[in-house]
């Protein structure tokens, strides 16, 4: 592809993307390697990342790996389809180091080719309760790689604009944030604060209700459908693409086709019984919705809870 | 956390070298941050999913200025320090609510003014294991923490009857004589409540418990005229309430009688939020699905889910058989609850488990409340406990020691967005009691962020004076002005 480097530089690159999807971690210093680079490549990056079509968007991952390459199977492989993630990478499933390694080698490898935005578990705080920071721990005996990663999310874009047309994040609008220049203008490069304009793209929630909410979620707003309507009207835009909710269909339209939901971890922990889904994006920028079900597990349990005796033992 | 905590001016449009600058230098200075990082400030607005170190931290102690030192890891303090602890320290007042055909309630409670955040306690319990948050919520809360039926200083007509219907319409009747009625709210206006008998009797509303009202000590029969009730069906007084400050003598029950219905008391009750722990997180969300609680504005419960309950409780009885029988003293239980893990805090033990014992007559020491005799009752305290606290309206909480416990229905409401899970993994069961501060941090955030008390947010703006643009695809996508 033009103004990619020759095949050979990457010849170590591609010895890791090819272990990745074996689903065995990479060595440390090869992680760290690996983010170093993405810092690089991420920190050129736009807040509202252009994106060209013919693109398929994506949503949450959750550390579920083998549905990640189910995924990839129902949606073509990278580098030959083009992909948006729109965050989630980590957290909650059991390969969230693989699953995050991969997307992150990739971007590396084919940087034209794939789009990963930041979502709420992209965060240090989320990711020490959530798994990912005991899954580092696990996997490599120390925190190290998971600094790694988290520092590189802090310069993971937070949007993604496909052909000015569609407008792909992980949460929602901001009461503070009515046109694009205003996301363009945010700082990003931090850890996602509690509050404000940063937070509420990785956090809201389109609503029922009309105007703006506090979110039940304890962070960003809900947003009704004259937001969204006005929204796009104000930016020229067709869509507003985001993730960040379990739609048990695997994605959901809402405020009369103006917002869709994505969301593409199938069985989302293993006992949500929900299709998984991704959205297509054609040279002409007509959009098709692919929905599908949990890969034929290997070393992972079907459902529920963890075995271990994690079950509290009082209960009164 | 905040790397850049000066203000900086806008810019860093993407490609620009000047974004890469900055990002490079993030990078340089967060090399130098420690791998773990520290938990965040106390009194911040926390995230929804919730933001806990994984690291356990050791200044769960006191306050400075508490009764007892701060630092105790630092200053070992002689043996026995900390083997019972005193109430007043952290109690404003003790209160005997006899509500009539169920009981008197012995109901702690501190802080005078503000929205009222009512605490209910889990399975062998008492309002004391609510000591150490109480005591950081009365600034600004009216906090109650009742000793449910059979449990701690309450004596009821029925102190067995420990079913789902009979302990939540408790928690209704006790609102309802303590926030829901003029009488009821007024006595927290007057930390020593008058000593003269109040001339109207509690009045026993017709609406207020489904169970028929029986004659008490307490003068039940005569309902007050003179309260104007707003809203048609609403009670009136419901029970009879009498205070004890700390220091003063325990007053009997039914001595003396609650403030008479005070003048303007046309207007709403208070705001309450309802916080349960483990049982008594189950009893929250059937009290606040009767509806019966007026301007109810929020529910938080703690570490109980319905999946991980009903799996549990075949255990229980193995749990419960495990538990020494009796103790010598309430320092030795103090002492057992602690070494045996059940609990990890020991001021917090300290005050919370004394209260759980009964003296015997032999002078030992033995459990309280009959918790085999709760048997029959598990299951209904928490089937259908997910459903129900999903369908709840208002704004919800749910504080857990580990995301594990989330079952089926609270995993896809919580991936939903339907309500602020909070996870606490370095504390135990007793989550509130583990980690008392770190609890409390939450729960103002919750009462803060939900404007418990307070009026509708005004949402913030965009800022004056960026003009919408309509954006520019890089590369030639489109022709320029074809749109």
């Amino acid at each position: 592809m033009a103004g990619e480097p020759p095949a050979a530089q990457f010849a170590d690159l591609d010895a890791n993307i090819a272990k990745l999807l074996k689903c065995e971690p990479l060595a440390e210093a090869d992680v760290k390697a690996l983010c170093e680079k993405a810092k690089e490549i991420l920190a050129e990056e736009s807040n509202v990342q252009p994106v060209r079509c013919p693109v398929t968007v994506c949503g949450d991952i959750h550390g579920q790996f083998n549905d990640l390459l189910e995924l990839f199977r129902i949606g073509g492989d990278s580098p030959n389809t083009n992909y948006l993630f729109m965050g989630d990478y980590v957290d909650r499933g059991y390969h969230s180091v693989e699953t995050v390694s991969l997307l992150v080698a990739l971007k590396v490898r084919f940087r034209d080719r794939i789009t990963i935005l930041r979502g709420n578990h992209e965060s240090r705080q989320i990711t020490q309760v959530y798994g990912f920071y005991d899954e580092c721990l696990r996997k490599y005996g120390s925190a190290d790689v998971w600094k790694a990663f988290t520092d590189l999310f802090d310069y993971l874009p937070l949007t993604g604009l496909v052909e000015s047309k569609i407008f792909c994040l992980h949460g929602g609008l901001s009461p503070t944030l009515e046109a694009l220049d205003h996301i363009r203008a945010l700082d990003r490069i931090q850890e996602v604060p509690h509050e404000g304009p940063m937070c509420d793209l990785l956090w809201s929630d389109p609503d029922d209700r009309g105007g703006w909410g506090i979110s039940p979620r304890g962070a960003g707003y809900t947003f009704g459908a004259d937001i969204s309507a006005a929204y796009n009207h104000a930016n020229g835009l067709d869509l507003i693409s985001r993730a960040h909710q379990l739609v048990m269909e695997g994605y959901n339209w809402s405020h009369e086709q103006a917002v869709v939901t994505i969301f593409s971890a199938p069985n989302y922990c293993y006992r949500c019984g929900n299709l998984a889904a991704i959205m297509e994006v054609s040279d002409d920028m007509s959009r098709t919705f692919q929905k599908f079900e949990p890969a034929p597990r290997r070393g992972e349990p079907e459902t529920v809870f963890r075995a271990g005796g994690t079950t509290p033992d009082y209960f009164l | 956390m905040d790397c850049f905590p000066g203000s900086r001016p806008p810019g860093g449009m993407g490609g620009s070298a000047d974004l890469r600058r900055k990002a490079l230098a993030v990078h340089a200075a967060g090399a130098t941050v420690a791998p773990t990082l520290a938990p965040p400030v106390a009194g911040l607005a926390t995230l929804g999913e919730d933001d806990e170190s994984s690291s356990p931290k050791a200044d769960q102690g006191p306050q400075a200025g508490s009764a007892i030192p701060a630092g105790i890891f630092e200053q070992p303090k002689p043996r026995g320090a900390f083997a019972v602890g005193n109430w007043k320290a952290y109690w404003d007042r003790r209160e005997e609510v006899t509500l009539p055909g169920r009981g008197t309630f012995n109901v702690y409670s501190a802080g005078e003014a503000g929205p009222v955040v009512l605490c209910v306690h889990g399975g062998g319990y008492s309002g004391l294991t609510w000591s150490l948050v109480a005591k950081r919520l009365k600034d600004r809360y009216r906090v109650l923490a009742p000793d449910l039926r059979g449990h701690g200083l309450t004596t009821t007509q029925d102190d067995d009857d420990f079913s789902k219907q009979t302990m939540a319409d408790d928690l209704v009747a006790l609102w309802e004589a303590l926030v829901g009625t003029p009488g009821g709210s007024a006595s927290a206006d007057t930390p020593s409540p008058p000593p003269a008998p109040a001339p109207a009797g509690p009045a026993c509303s017709p609406s207020s418990a489904p169970s028929a009202p029986a004659a008490t000590s307490a003068p039940a029969s005569q309902a007050s005229p003179s309260t104007p009730s707003t809203v048609a069906p609403t009670p009136a007084g419901a029970g009879t309430v009498s205070a004890s400050p700390p220091g003063a003598p325990r007053v009997p029950a039914g001595g003396t009688a609650a403030a008479g219905p005070g003048p303007g008391s046309g207007s709403q009750p208070p705001a309450c939020v309802l916080v349960g722990h483990s049982m008594g997180g189950g009893l929250v969300v059937w009290a606040a699905l009767s509806k019966r609680i007026r301007r109810l504005e929020g529910v938080v419960v703690i570490d109980v889910v319905e999946g991980t309950a009903l799996a549990a409780l075949p255990h229980m009885m193995n749990v419960l058989a495990a538990r020494p029988a009796s103790f010598a003293s309430p320092a030795e239980a103090v002492t057992w609850a602690t070494r045996s893990g059940m609990s990890r805090c020991k001021e917090a033990a300290a005050l919370s488990i004394p209260a759980q014992l009964r003296e015997q007559p032999d002078g030992s020491w033995s459990w309280r409340t009959p918790l085999v005799r709760s048997r029959p009752h598990w299951e209904g305290w928490y089937e259908g406990l997910s459903e129900a606290f999903l369908q709840l309206t208002c704004p919800k909480a749910l504080i857990l020691a580990g995301t594990d416990r989330l079952d089926r229905s609270l995993t896809i409401g919580q991936m939903q967005g339907k309500f602020q899970l909070i996870l606490m993994p370095t504390a135990g069961h007793a989550i509130h009691e583990d980690e008392a501060d770190r609890t409390a941090d939450h729960l103002l955030a919750f009462l803060r962020r939900f404007r418990v008390g307070e009026g509708p947010l005004t949402f913030p703006k965009a800022p004056a004076g960026t003009r919408p643009v309509l954006p520019v695809v890089a590369g030639p996508v489109l022709v320029p002005g074809s749109k």
